[in-house]
């Protein structure tokens, strides 16, 4: 009765983003969080006395360079050495880049798959034959499905591919195919890699994607983990296992007809007493998005430092050292989207607002030096990857709404209702 | 929209207090209140009528609580009413008239959808803000944008914004700067960005360690190898050079053994009992001499010493009587001056006593001292008595006064007029004051309707009207002027078409002149044949020939004479033929001026043409301007004024309209007048009447109102004063009668204490012998002397009494020592008892040493004779120890030292055998002397060494390289674990991507802020483009108005940067920047910005709150004025605590013309 166990795209040691320090946020718990998903994996593994476990590509980031990743993902494969457990390994695209590949040098119970033809390993004693191919550089564009080789007879046949299939939103194509591709092989389970979003696609023969081990930002909600497959009689048995350490999920918050920003974070600390409680996970980090345009709202974006500030208290409070705000996003739309127009008059300051700011006035604005200054400083991250801003008029069109909020609240007068 | 009227109908401190804001005829309302009165009261409640009444009011609670607090009102738009009240809640808050909720919708109707934010910001202006935005133009350096906008949306916190916006965007952040968070945080990503790339493994230099690590562990191996083989080598000379010369000593030591021969074994305490005992029999010996010697001399010093036994014996006497001596001497020297005390106290008695009465001796006058019970009540009464004397007589004055004042007052309230009712008049004078001054207002009114008559007269002049009265002009039919508009247009037309028809015909000709001068130009040069000449030619030879034809060659007989009248029809035609020839030779020579001239006459044919049509058409113009002059006058058939041009009756019938006007204006002045006159005639009645009730003589016909009123108020203030007189006067009798009565008691009180004191007084002199009743300072002086006289008594006794003790001791001591000299010192027996007592104790100190020597001398003795015994039994002890020594070692005391050392000699060998013996095991290793013995048979000392040295050498430099091996493998091999998957580097990654996430936050922070800042300039240049110049140019009016002149108007300037200033202009032209106007200027220009903006806002009641504080009076009054004028277009409510506004109201609005509200804390 062989037990296996498919991860990919460990990503080790790819930091955590978008989380700032502050006073009382679960640093400690977060630090190293992928290299500590791993090392869950391996316990399951030694705990479960799994037989093999598959790495379906994307061991680390591909522009990562400290060696020591490697030698820890090194050291992690000795443990499951010491309690005879193997291993099989395709590389993805980013290990076709790194510089750790290269030097990586594993125990003898871990199979490196080569890049040039598509290999097969049988494991006569537990029944099993893992095929498979490695990434030999970043971009590969070809089906490499095509090229596996026919099932090994009397045997579970596994395929080991890093592939994007035929396309998901978020992803580069890499080694494109369909799933009719991919069941003409005649294999009984197809352990894939690449999309960091669990996915079954196909459960006869299996098809599937397990996620990345361990989410890194925003974009990577949801639980992470690996898939655990044992198979009795030709049968396999298909199971999620929960792995990572930071659980990421956003928090959304209506703030339509409130005027009292407090009354936005109770609604706040609310939902994430509900998520704390749904969230084996040690750590959640939150990013809280309010919507609406209301008072309350102008309110926040107008202090957003206070009221972030306060959130993180409250985090503190109701998280007990589980919980860190990731960011607050107030987001209040146009108002030409929501004002009812017309009635009357309606307040000069409106209609300029109304009037709102052309693209070459943004234009303008980008190329003025106090903009232009601090845009020639920031890091290379923040000036191109998605977590940055994006070109110059771009990135400011997108702040609109919040100078809006900004300038109605100071232009309110300070006085009333202040 | 206007308030009709505002209640505040449970709100802060008021209850139902109601402002009725009807119009005056201005819909302009001074409300007054003073500090405290409930002012800002009154205008949160007119804005919580209109917007609802805040969650955080402060105005409910303490006197109506929150669910009473109601503000009401009825408001007027487009000729409707509305009324509403405002209850606090969260929804449903507006009633309607019958107090059920309504919706908010209706009151947003009226309000133009203008919202309480923007109410405030509009329509409501306070001094702080007129301040505030007075400020803000000097701040935007008169920018135009920023000026129009803050005083057109009241955005007084502008300036505020833009700054703030600014200054919190450059906290975070200025190129240059290196504290600013972030630039620190862009600073410390890029750090981090460093340490990363400075902790990071290569793969490759972990590759390389491990291979480095294996191949240096070999060589260090092999190394160790060899150095072992060495060791051993090196251990095996070592024990040779050790061995042999150990064996030699040994063989050297059982030689001296032997030599020695048979010693006595001694034990080895033996040489120090041997010292012990000899020294104590040395010691011994020494001793007994000398104690022999010192006995000698204590014997002899004994013999030497004698002793006073008597004296001895009455030492205790001896020492007593010298203590007494000392005090004996003491008190006799006291006694002196104890006498002379006594002889002065007696002569001051005697002094005192001789001044009581009747100079009594000492015994007499104890007696007459009255006990401490009685002088204390003496004291007593002597200090009561001054006082009340002093209490008797203010009494006295104090109701002497009282009469008199009663007296003079009874005397004034007899002489006082009766007392009258003032209530019938003071209403009539209280409206009569109400009209102010009523003739100068009636005249005022006279004379502007006698103007208006005069305007009228002149302006029927104008008219041509002369003969017409102004009413029937006034209601004269005639055309409308957009008639006669239509008119004009036509006549102009046709005037303009008549013009253009004469300049074309005029135009064509003066070409045609042209045409034809230049025609006689060509024929003066030679004549040009036309295209027709040469046609007529031809046609003339042509029909000669026809005829010629006919008659000469067809036979055809024709009648010539005609043709040829000389009968020379030949030639005559020879002749056509040629002349057609010659025109047409003229015309192929001359052909250029031949078309020329063709041109030319082709062109007078067309102008011809042209002349011809435009008379045509000029001939219909005459006949439709008869039509329309026939028209025109029919139009004002029955309008009696000679018809002009439609452009002139234009003119004529806006002077018709302005007459119109004049005339209707003055019909308004004529009843108004009237209004007046029969007000003022009313009051002057009441007045009249009023006056004669009270008493008042008034004449027939009464005076005029102003006159009247005058008296009444004489007559008021005089009836008001003369019973406030009274009255007071009648208040002040019964005050005083009151006062009379208690000072009258006093009197009485104190007589009866003076009484009381004298039978006191007599009771207690009784004693003295002074009299029925001495006066108190005889009774206080001899109770004084008494006093003193028997202190002093007292003090005399003392004395004489101590003076007989002394003499009895003295008595005493002296016959004690006389005894004792007697019998111890006959010799003695002449000195004086205090010598003598001197003498004996001298001696009595001698004998009591002398007695303490001879008992030293004794005990010293017996302690040398015990000396003496125990140290000749110490001598005998050693000498019997040296005995027992001398059998131990055989020979006899003498030798005993000798014994011993051969005895130590032996030891010594012995020991050192034993010690190379243990060496040889040691070196041996375990090895058998005898086994060491065989190894180092022939063996060469030297030869050994130099071995060993030679390996020595050899083994150090394998050592050192050794080691050196080792310490590298060590250091490679800590290298190589050091790589051991830290994560060093990936902390660090996460902490810059945490830096990181600062830095986003932190940038998103400051472009938001930068594109709020660009947005805010860029509204408010759009907001001046498009209101600056409607604006501008009635705020300058404005501004002229409410600085009298000292302005003339607003203009746009272009200052750095093409950047448009806002500039005030002077009469003179000159042009004044803000930063030029004083702060109350900048006050009157943003006030003047304002109201301009409000005239272009939904009319909406503009609240003013004392926004006139930092104006001088004469542009405080012009201000008004200008409020005024805007009251005709929209409702203003002018909050203020000074009464003063009331008075420049008055001159500047009329004083009647205008709603008057007096607001009082209730």
């Amino acid at each position: 009765m062989p037990r296996f166990i498919h991860a990919a795209d460990v990503h080790l040691d790819s930091p955590m983003r978008g989380l700032q320090d502050y006073s009382g946020a679960p640093l400690d718990e977060v630090r190293g969080a992928t290299r500590v998903a791993l090392e869950k994996l391996v316990d399951l593994a030694i705990e479960r006395a799994v037989d093999l476990v598959l790495f379906a590509g994307d061991l680390y980031d591909g522009d990562w360079q400290d060696y020591n990743t490697g030698l820890h993902f090194a050291g992690q494969m000795s443990r499951l050495q010491r309690h005879g457990v193997k291993a099989a390994v395709i590389f993805g695209n980013h290990d076709a880049v790194s510089q750790i590949t290269k030097y990586l040098r594993p125990p003898d119970n871990v199979h490196l798959f080569g890049d040039k033809a598509p290999e097969s390993v049988e494991f006569r004693e537990l029944g099993l034959a893992v095929h498979g191919m490695s990434f030999g550089r970043r971009h590969v564009e070809e089906n490499l499905a095509l090229l596996y080789p026919a099932p090994f007879p009397g045997v579970y046949n596994i395929g080991l591919l890093h592939t994007s299939v035929n396309g998901r939103p978020g992803h580069d194509p890499y080694a494109p195919c369909t799933l009719e591709h991919l069941e003409d092989r005649g294999y009984q389970y197809w352990a894939l890699g690449h999309i960091h979003q669990r996915e079954v696609l196909c459960e006869d023969p299996w098809v599937v994607f397990p996620g990345n081990l361990q989410g890194r930002h925003i974009r990577e909600t949801g639980p992470k983990g690996c898939t655990l497959v044992t198979v009795e009689d030709g049968e396999a048995t298909v199971e999620e296992r929960e792995l990572d350490v930071v659980r990421w999920e956003e928090c959304r918050v209506g703030g339509e007809g409130c005027s009292d920003p407090e009354d936005v974070a109770d609604a706040i600390v609310t939902r994430w007493q509900e998520l704390l409680d749904d969230v084996a996970a040690p750590v959640l980090a939150t990013r809280v998005v309010v919507t609406g345009r209301s008072r309350a709202c102008e309110r926040m974006v107008a202090s957003p430092e206070h009221w972030l500030n306060e959130l993180r208290s409250r985090a503190n409070d109701v998280g007990a050292g589980r919980l860190w705000l990731e960011k607050l996003q107030v987001v209040v739309p146009a108002a030409a989207e929501t004002t009812s127009a017309g009635v009357g008059d309606p307040s000069l300051l409106e209609t300029l607002f109304a009037c709102g700011l052309t693209d070459a006035d943004l234009a303008e604005l980008a190329a003025s030096p106090v903009v232009a200054e601090l845009l020639g400083k920031l890091p290379e991250e923040l000036r191109r990857s998605e977590d940055g801003f994006g070109a110059a008029p771009d990135a400011l069109r997108e702040l609109v709404p919040r100078a809006e909020a900004y300038l109605r609240d100071r232009l309110a007068g300070g006085g009333e209702g202040r | 929209m206007r308030i009709a009227s505002l209640g505040i109908l449970a709100y802060g401190h008021f209850t139902d207090r109601r402002l009725e804001f009807s119009p005056s005829p201005l819909d302009f309302h001074l409300v007054y209140g003073p500090n405290e009165a409930g002012k800002t009261t009154a205008l949160e409640a007119l804005r919580d009528l209109l917007f609802g009444i805040g969650g955080q009011t402060k105005y409910g609670g303490f006197v109506h609580s929150y669910t009473e607090m109601r503000v009401g009102g009825v408001l007027e738009s487009d000729g409707t009413l509305l009324e509403v009240t405002r209850r606090k809640g969260n929804k449903n808050t507006l009633l309607d008239s019958e107090g059920k909720p309504c919706d908010e919708s209706v009151l947003s109707a009226v309000l133009g959808g203008v919202d309480r934010e923007r109410f405030r910001r509009m329509y409501a202006l306070t001094h702080e803000d007129l301040v505030e935005g007075g400020q803000e133009i000097v701040q935007g350096e008169g920018d135009v944008g920023r000026t129009l906008f803050a005083a057109g949306e009241g955005g007084v916190h502008l300036s505020r914004a833009l700054a703030e916006t600014r200054e919190r965007a450059e906290t975070l952040f200025t190129a240059r700067a290196q504290v600013k968070p972030l630039n620190e945080a862009l600073k410390r990503a890029a750090d981090l960005g460093g340490e990363i790339r400075g902790c990071r493994l290569k793969g490759q230099d972990w590759l390389s360690a491990r291979t480095d690590l294996e191949e240096a562990g070999v060589e260090e191996t092999t190394l160790r190898q060899r150095a072992g083989e060495l060791r051993s080598e090196q251990t095996r000379l070592v024990r040779l050079r050790q061995t042999i010369p150990l064996l030699g000593r040994r063989r050297e030591l059982h030689q001296a053994l032997e030599q020695l021969g048979n010693v006595v074994a001694l034990p080895e305490d033996f040489e120090a009992r041997l010292a012990d005992a000899a020294g104590r029999r040395d010691a011994a010996q020494r001793a007994i001499g000398a104690t022999r010697a010192r006995a000698a001399q204590t014997a002899s010093d004994i013999e030497g010493i004698e002793l006073p036994e008597a004296l001895l014996q009455r030492e205790g006497e001896l020492e007593a009587l010298s203590e007494r001596a000392g005090s004996h001497r003491k008190a006799w020297e006291d006694r002196t001056k104890l006498l002379a005390e006594q002889r002065t106290l007696e002569a001051d008695i005697r002094e005192l006593l001789s001044q009581l009465p009747g100079a009594p001796d000492a015994e007499g006058a104890a007696r007459l001292l009255p006990d401490a019970a009685i002088r204390a009540t003496l004291v007593r009464l002597s200090g009561d008595r001054g006082r009340l004397d002093d209490q008797m007589q203010k009494a006295a004055r104090e109701l002497a006064d009282c009469q008199e004042q009663i007296g003079r007052l009874q005397g004034d309230l007899e002489r006082a007029p009766a007392r009258r009712d003032p209530a019938d008049l003071r209403l009539p004078v209280t409206r009569a004051r109400r009209l102010g001054d009523p003739e100068a207002e009636l005249r005022r009114l006279e004379l502007e309707l006698q103007k208006q008559d005069t305007l009228v007269t002149q302006q029927l002049g104008s008219l041509g009207l002369e003969g017409s009265s102004a009413c029937t002009a006034a209601a004269m039919a005639v055309p409308l002027a957009a008639t006669v508009e239509d008119y004009r247009r036509r006549g102009d037309g046709l005037a303009a078409r008549a013009d253009e028809l004469a300049k074309e015909l005029n135009h064509n000709l003066r070409a045609l002149e042209d045409r034809h001068q230049d025609i006689r130009r060509l024929e003066t040069e030679g004549v040009v044949p036309l295209e027709t000449d040469l046609a007529e030619a031809r046609e003339l030879r042509d029909r000669g020939w026809a005829l010629l034809k006919q008659h000469y060659i067809l036979g055809d007989p024709q009648d010539l004479t005609a043709y040829a009248p000389d009968g020379d029809a030949a030639g005559v035609y020879e002749g056509t033929v040629r002349d057609a020839d010659a025109v047409s030779d003229v015309m192929r020579r001359e052909s250029e001026r031949v078309g020329h001239r063709a041109a030319l006459q082709a062109g007078i044919q067309a102008i011809e043409e042209r002349i011809a049509r435009v008379q045509g058409e000029q001939e219909a113009l005459d006949g439709e301007l008869g039509a329309f002059e026939a028209d025109w006058r029919g139009r004002w058939e029955g309008v009696p004024v000679a018809v002009l041009s439609p452009a002139e009756m234009l003119q004529w019938l806006t002077a018709l309209e302005t007459l119109r006007q004049s005339v209707q204006r003055r019909e308004g002045m004529a009843a108004e007048l009237e209004d007046r006159r029969r007000l003022v005639e009313r009051e002057r009645l009441a007045l009249v009447g009023a006056l004669r009730k009270i008493g008042e003589t008034i004449g027939e016909p009464p005076p005029p109102l102003s006159d009247v009123l005058e008296r009444a108020e004489e007559v008021l203030t005089g009836v008001q004063e003369g019973n406030d007189r009274l009255e007071r006067l009648t208040e002040r009798l019964e005050e005083l009668n009151t006062q009379r009565e208690r000072r009258a008691a006093d009197l009485e009180q104190v007589t009866q204490r003076l009484a009381q004191w004298e039978a006191d007084w007599r009771r207690a002199v009784a004693s003295l012998a002074l009299g029925d009743a001495p006066p108190v300072e005889q009774v206080t002086v001899v109770l004084n002397v008494l006093q003193q006289f028997s202190e002093k008594q007292a003090k005399v006794d003392a004395v004489v009494k101590r003076v007989a003790g002394i003499d009895k001791d003295a008595e005493e001591f002296s016959l004690e020592v006389g005894e004792l000299v007697g019998l111890l010192a006959p010799d003695c027996g002449k000195l004086t008892p205090e010598d003598a007592v001197r003498e004996l104790h001298k001696r009595l100190k001698k004998a009591v040493a002398a007695s303490a020597r001879l008992e030293g001398l004794l005990q010293q003795d017996r302690e040398e004779q015990e000396a003496l015994r125990d140290q000749g039994e110490r001598l005998r002890e050693a000498l019997a120890d040296l005995g027992d020594l001398a059998r131990l070692a055989g020979c006899p005391v003498p030798e005993l030292r000798a014994a011993w050392e051969r005895h130590r000699q032996r030891e010594a060998l012995l020991s050192t055998l034993g010690d190379v013996e243990g060496g040889l095991e040691t070196v041996g290793e375990g090895k058998a002397l005898a086994e060491l013995a065989q190894e180092a048979e022939g063996a060469d000392t030297d030869a050994v060494k130099a071995d060993l040295e030679a390996l020595g050498v050899e083994l150090e430099e394998l050592e050192k390289t050794a080691t050196a091996q080792t310490e590298r493998v060590g250091g490679l091999r800590q290298a190589f674990n050091a790589m051991d998957g830290s994560r060093a580097a990936a902390d660090l990654a996460e902490q810059r991507q945490r830096t990181l996430a600062q830095v986003r936050e932190m940038a998103e922070e400051y472009l938001a802020l930068q594109v709020a800042r660009h947005w805010l300039d860029k509204a408010m240049e759009a907001y001046r483009a498009e209101n600056q110049t409607p604006v501008l140019a009635r705020a300058g009016d404005i501004l002229s108005n409410i600085t009298l002149g000292a302005f003339q108007g607003l203009k746009l300037d272009f200052g750095d940067a093409d950047r448009p200033l806002l500039v005030g202009e002077r009469p003179d032209g000159r042009t004044v920047g803000v930063e030029g106007m004083s702060d109350g200027t900048c006050d009157q220009l943003f006030l003047a910005l304002r109201l301009a903006a409000i005239r272009q806002a939904p009319p909406l009641p503009f609240v003013a709150d004392d926004i006139l504080i930092r104006f001088d009076d004469d542009r405080a009054k012009a201000t008004l004025e200008e409020l005024g004028r805007l009251a005709a277009e929209t409702q203003v409510i002018f909050f203020t605590h000074h009464r003063r506004l009331k008075e420049l109201a008055d001159s500047a609005l009329g004083e009647a013309c205008y709603g008057y509200h007096e607001l009082y804390r209730p």
